[in-house]
């Protein structure tokens, strides 16, 4: 396999852990949580969630345990939920053994 | 604050337990003699009362995630107290109203699972709802916030006393003029595995009958052997009976009187003479003779030392005249920090219905115990004009509460 096809690949992987991730956090949402927005998406905002400051470390909390991953310290400038996963994603990744964590 | 007491009315009333999760269902199941009392399956020979409890019939996923169960209980009791009442939660947006209540330890299932996963070796986390969960005052909180009740919210933690001291002080309260509305009672659950062992290792709790583990408590019986614990929520609407009136609405009863003491003698051991002078101090309050009261709903743990303590307490305030007295423990357990709460509602249904519960489970008469107890079977009593109910705590207080047939004067 050529350099640019393993390349090509490593973005179809990326993109499938990105749809992993979401999916596991919209299973949180409804299991946890009672939220089922069937048109959840990257672009929802976190606040329109109804989870207070309390229930959202509630939910980082079930995340970690889902995803294998420690969540210590939740980024403030959050606004949707595209980018709370892309911050968990991206700490799946550092986190993950045997993965470069540069 | 004017001189002038007011005259306060009981308007609703609300039950989770055992045996019942309303008011009527309950007492009609004391009534038959229906226990609720079972084997519990998640501590070793061990019988209790527990609720089977459909929490999700009642709240949300996300409401869950800040109720204990004991506050669930409290907030479903109390919301059922609110709409027998037939007050709308409009009306209770004032602060002028009042929660008033109480629990024995609060939160106790989620102080155990929060130890069971900080001393989890496999690394369990502690959850950042655990010090609101655990909160003893979280049932009264929560139920302030459900129907936007501003004026005092207010916890009392006084062991199996706590709901007849709340109900008690919710009624001066009223009574006083500091608040127009109060929502009093009290919620417990803690028939958790760590907490049972402690209740165990007191040696006070009754072996499971072993042919009849429902029939394991017996108050006043001879062959009682101790109290069975049980677990849920009881709740009653004080207001002035003025209010009451102009809304037009039906009025239970009146609440006349509250009796506080301290034994100050013992930490678990009762003493007669700080239950005299708590019977007393309610019949005083109530302006009412002994003569008037024409039903007990007993403290009657059915442990050895508690009935026969009670039984001498009782013939000493009430003479030769002693009204029948029954423990409806024998049938919904001993709900600690709420049974004053679901035991005062009993004894309002008895008043009201002109029923007396038994004391079930009355095998042999104790000649120490020679009260007349309505063994085993309900009884028809059409003279009823007023009833009592004995909550006595460890730690020594004893809380009494005393009730009348409403009246329009």
């Amino acid at each position: 396999m050529n350099d640019r096809l393993r390349g090509i690949e490593l973005v179809n992987d990326q993109a499938d852990s990105m749809r992993g991730t979401l999916a596991t956090m919209r299973e949180v949402l409804a299991r946890r949580f009672g939220v089922e927005n069937p048109d959840l998406g990257e672009s929802t905002e976190l606040a329109s969630l109804g989870l207070d400051s309390l229930a959202f470390i509630e939910y980082s909390f079930e995340l970690e345990k889902e995803l294998h991953v420690l969540l210590p310290d939740l980024p403030r400038d959050m606004v949707t939920i595209g980018d709370f996963a892309r911050f968990v994603e991206g700490e799946v990744h550092r986190q993950a053994p045997g993965i470069a964590t540069k | 604050m004017s001189a002038a007491r007011r005259r306060v009315a009981i308007t609703g009333l609300g039950v989770v337990s055992a045996v019942g999760q309303d008011a009527a269902g309950f007492f009609a199941n004391l009534a038959a003699g229906r226990s609720g009392v079972s084997l519990l399956a998640t501590s070793p020979n061990t019988v209790a009362a527990s609720v089977k409890f459909d929490a999700d019939a009642h709240f949300t996923k996300m409401q869950l995630t800040t109720l204990d169960r004991f506050a669930q209980f409290g907030v479903v009791a109390a919301e059922q107290a609110v709409r027998d009442a037939g007050l709308e939660d409009a009306q209770l947006h004032s602060d002028r109203v009042a929660v008033y209540f109480g629990s024995g330890i609060g939160g106790a299932s989620t102080i155990e699972s929060s130890y069971r996963a900080f001393l989890d070796p496999n690394g369990g986390r502690v959850g950042p709802m655990t010090i609101v969960l655990t909160m003893a005052n979280s049932a009264a909180a929560q139920i302030s916030l459900r129907h936007g009740i501003r004026g005092p919210t207010l916890t009392y933690t006084i062991a199996c006393a706590s709901a007849a001291v709340a109900i008690g002080e919710a009624f001066r309260a009223v009574r006083d003029g500091y608040a127009d509305i109060a929502i009093a009672g009290g919620a417990e659950a803690l028939l958790n595995p760590g907490i049972v062992a402690g209740w165990n290792a007191m040696r006070v709790l009754a072996p499971p009958d072993r042919e009849h583990p429902e029939q394991s408590c017996r108050p006043f019986s001879q062959d009682r052997s101790g109290l069975v614990l049980g677990e849920g929520a009881g709740a009653i609407v004080l207001e002035s009976f003025e209010g009451a009136q102009a809304r037009g609405r039906t009025i239970v009863a009146e609440m006349s009187g509250y009796g506080i003491t301290s034994d100050a003698s013992h930490l678990t051991k009762p003493s007669a003479a700080g239950q005299v002078a708590a019977m007393r101090a309610a019949l005083a309050d109530a302006e009412l003779p002994p003569s008037a009261i024409g039903y007990i709903n007993a403290h009657g743990t059915a442990t050895q030392v508690g009935d026969i303590t009670e039984t001498e307490a009782i013939r000493e305030v009430f003479g030769a005249d002693v009204p029948p007295v029954s423990s409806t423990k024998a049938l919904h357990g001993h709900l600690l920090g709420a049974s004053g709460a679901v035991e005062f509602i009993a004894a309002l249904m008895a008043m009201r219905t002109g029923t007396l519960p038994p004391t079930s489970n009355y095998r042999q008469p104790d000649p120490r115990c020679d009260l007349d107890y309505v063994p085993n079977a309900a009884r028809a009593s059409a003279n009823v004009a007023a009833v009592m109910s004995n909550s006595f705590a460890f730690g020594g207080t004893n809380a009494v509460l005393v009730a009348r047939q409403p009246s329009g004067d």
